[in-house]
């Protein structure tokens, strides 16, 4: 069985630079992290690997050189082999660019049984990536799944977390699975792999190897979604007093919550 | 003025009566001054009125000193502004007041310039830094960086006569056993009898010590540069002699590579472990990292920093090759590398005294009379093995269970008791004088870190002689003639 999971490198610190003019995020400078939500799909995907025979993970991630990092992550948590997709032609890529770049690298290495994506990304913070690769390799995706429970020769049983209700479904492979964060608890990577991480091959893919010479599909140019304006949200901080005994107080934050509709 | 800033003791405040040692105190009056002008207002207001002074910063403490036995609290955690960031000859430094969380500190020298930090590093990261510095706190990377006290460039105080002082480093040097003061008098400081360096700084005298002889409001921080990669690495073992064998080998072979190096070494036992998984399921962060199995009886984590990262991975290796000899499953080690990622190491570590502090929290439930019963013993001049066993011997003839973790290197290790019951405290408390007594007749450090306060004052003064104790208390006087600062903690 071959497992293909998506991941990126997002930055580390909630204080990121934008760049107002392209609408962009500026991610040159600052410290960088795995995004964590791609943790749990790799889990997912070791868990998968740990209970049936011969499965082999290849992690994509489409970025900058430095991202090749978090390839080194995920071979250090037991990942196979690596893909990074990087050129300067991505740059500034939304949502439907950086999907239709990473389904043509996924399908331009192997014929994958399962692709498999965080829920969403903590910059970005879309949502969207996986389902859209789906719609590019032309395939079902199946969002909120929170476990696989099963996998026969040509079908993955797993369940789904639709808000309250818990969904049990069959799936013909080839499929997209967009993994909940509440799937799995990540592992962490083990010294010994991290070490051997280094050694390990990364094999890189730009645009000239994506089978398409037409560069008004990828990068800025490509990407349909028009950022006018970046702005942080503003931050309120008001602080309320509760004054008299345990019961007042107790009523009056009961009062409180039901104003805001919180209970 | 004084009466907007003097507020009188109402139920209010509370939560100003205790600290993290959970002891109960009783106070008349509170201020939260905001600038070091209303400090100097309040201490001779105070003076004017006889009314003694405990002073608080981030109230993490766990021996009881930010906790008022009479009087007013000097609560300085609104006095709390980053003044200056400057560079001179000497290095980078950073002007802060004392109310300034670690936290905030560490969020302002990320923002103003990632290539320099303030080395120390202890667990709780809202501790103020005049509460570090009045506990002379260190962390888990006193390792390498070394005592907190090196990266205290200059303090400004407030003494027990209200007056302002500013002490720098290098400029009043005790020679003889005497110390010229500002003031024109003289500080007699015996460093034989008091084991202190024979030509001790005098802003070393202040530092550690308890706030006894003045109220620290700013302070000028030394920063050095930041190493540019780091890694954290947690070995987990399934018995105990290995556990022993590893730290043992360890600390015999030097495994510095160029400019990296070993940062910090750090021993969490099985009952820590297991009081950080009930831990977990409260704390998001901790929540985020995988169960550790029942089968590890303990964990030791290295850090390692350095500026490239191929020299870190050589002494990475050397230490996976000897913990190889010692580990069941050399798969079950975790490690990550960056600021970002080992934060998640440091976060299991650090959640070691606060998973004690939840149990305290669940047994003072039962009998509120029960406080924290802890020891940072240092004792150097026994192995890890011998320190950790007799521990574990001595609480268990006692019938009591302990938790231990803390520093590998100077046997610094950090023993909580956890009675779970009144009968059971005090058969601790024996426990911990015992402990202390057996410390000081071997020549070790009985109180390393977390400070004296009330809780261990008895210790302390047990564990001095009539003379260390006179000269003590002399230079409490000079600075503090009327005992108005901190009544009840270590001197009195």
């Amino acid at each position: 069985m071959k497992i293909a999971i998506c991941i990126k490198q997002v930055p580390g610190s909630n204080e990121l630079t934008m760049d107002q003019e392209k609408g962009i995020l500026q991610r040159e400078d600052g410290r960088v992290k795995m995004n964590p939500y791609d943790l749990v799909a790799i889990e997912t995907a070791l868990q998968i690997k740990e209970k049936y025979k011969e499965v082999v993970i290849t992690s994509f991630s489409m970025g900058p050189k430095r991202a090749r990092e978090v390839i080194l992550s995920s071979y250090a948590m037991g990942v196979d082999q690596g893909v990074l997709i990087t050129d300067p032609k991505f740059i500034g890529s939304d949502v439907y660019a950086t999907a239709l770049t990473l389904s043509k690298g996924i399908s331009l290495n192997e014929e994958f049984d399962i692709v498999i994506c965080g829920r969403q990304t903590t910059d970005g913070d879309t949502g969207q990536v996986g389902p859209a690769i789906a719609e590019h390799l032309g395939i079902p995706h199946i969002y909120g799944v929170i476990a696989i429970d099963k996998i026969e020769e040509k079908h993955i049983f797993l369940s789904q977390q639709i808000e309250n209700k818990k969904i049990s479904l069959r799936v013909k492979m080839p499929c997209v699975l967009v993994i909940s964060k509440e799937a799995y608890i990540p592992r962490l990577p083990s010294l010994k792999l991290k070490l051997e991480a280094k050694k390990k091959k990364i094999k890189i893919m730009s645009f000239e190897d994506l089978n398409d010479s037409d560069i008004r599909k990828f990068g800025l140019e490509g990407s349909p979604t028009q950022v006018e304006k970046i702005y942080f949200p503003n931050k309120s901080k008001k602080e309320t007093l509760l004054s008299g005994n345990a019961n007042v107080i107790v009523d009056a934050i009961i009062e409180r919550l039901k104003g805001e509709k919180l209970i | 003025m004084v009466s907007e800033l003097i507020k009188p003791f109402d139920t209010r405040y509370e939560e100003y009566l205790r600290d993290e040692s959970k002891m109960d105190g009783k106070a008349s009056g509170i201020s939260f001054p905001r600038t070091k002008e209303e400090v100097v207002t309040i201490v001779n207001q105070m003076i004017n009125t006889s009314t003694s002074i405990t002073v608080q910063g981030g109230k993490t403490g766990i021996c009881g000193g930010a906790v008022p036995s009479e009087g007013h609290i000097l609560n300085l955690s609104y006095l709390n502004k980053v003044i200056d960031s400057f560079e001179t000859e000497n290095g980078r430094f950073v002007k802060v007041e004392a109310g300034l969380m670690l936290s905030e500190l560490h969020k302002y020298l990320n923002k103003v310039d990632k290539t320099y930090f303030w080395p120390p590093d202890p667990t709780e990261d809202s501790a103020t830094i005049g509460g570090i510095l009045a506990t002379n706190a260190q962390g888990i990377c006193r390792y390498f960086y070394g005592d907190t006290k090196q990266y205290v460039e200059e303090i400004k105080l407030i003494d027990g006569y209200g007056k302002e002082r500013i002490i720098r480093r290098g400029e009043r040097i005790v020679n003889e056993h005497k110390c010229l003061l500002e003031s024109g008098g003289t500080l007699v400081v015996d460093t034989a009898l008091l084991k202190l360096p024979q030509d001790i700084d005098l802003i070393d005298i202040y530092l550690g010590s308890e706030g006894m002889y003045g109220i620290i409001v700013e302070a000028t921080l030394k920063l050095i540069a930041r190493p540019k990669e780091v890694w954290g690495i947690s070995f987990f073992f399934e018995e105990q002699e290995n556990i022993f064998g590893f730290v043992e080998a360890f600390m015999h072979t030097s495994y510095n590579e160029d400019e990296a190096v070993v940062a910090a070494v750090e021993y969490l036992d099985k009952s820590t472990l297991k009081h950080i998984h009930v831990l977990k399921k409260d704390v998001t962060k901790l929540r985020e990292l995988p169960d550790v199995d029942e089968k590890f009886v303990g964990m030791v984590y290295i850090e390692l920093h350095g500026n490239q990262e191929e020299h870190i991975e050589i002494i990475a290796e050397k230490i996976m090759e000897l913990a190889s000899h010692f580990q069941e499953d050399d798969t079950s080690t975790w490690a990550l590398s960056g600021f970002e990622e080992i934060e998640k190491l440091r976060a299991f570590r650090h959640a070691a005294p606060e998973s004690m502090n939840r149990a305290l929290d669940q047994v003072k439930l039962l009998d509120s009379r029960i406080i924290k019963l802890a020891t940072d013993i240092a004792m150097e001049n026994m192995t890890f093995k011998e320190l950790v066993t007799k521990y574990q011997q001595t609480a268990l003839e006692k019938g009591i269970n302990i938790a231990i973790h803390g520093h590998v290197a100077g046997n610094q290790l950090h023993v909580d008791l956890l009675p779970e019951n009144y009968e059971e405290y005090i058969t601790g408390k024996k426990l911990v004088k015992d402990w202390v007594i057996c410390a000081v007749k071997r020549g070790g450090q009985a109180f390393s870190e977390y400070g004296v306060g009330k809780i261990k004052k008895a210790l302390y003064q047990l564990s001095l002689s009539e003379e260390e104790l006179g000269n003590m208390r002399h230079i409490k006087k000079v600075f503090d003639t009327n005992g108005i600062l901190n009544p009840g903690n270590m001197l009195d």
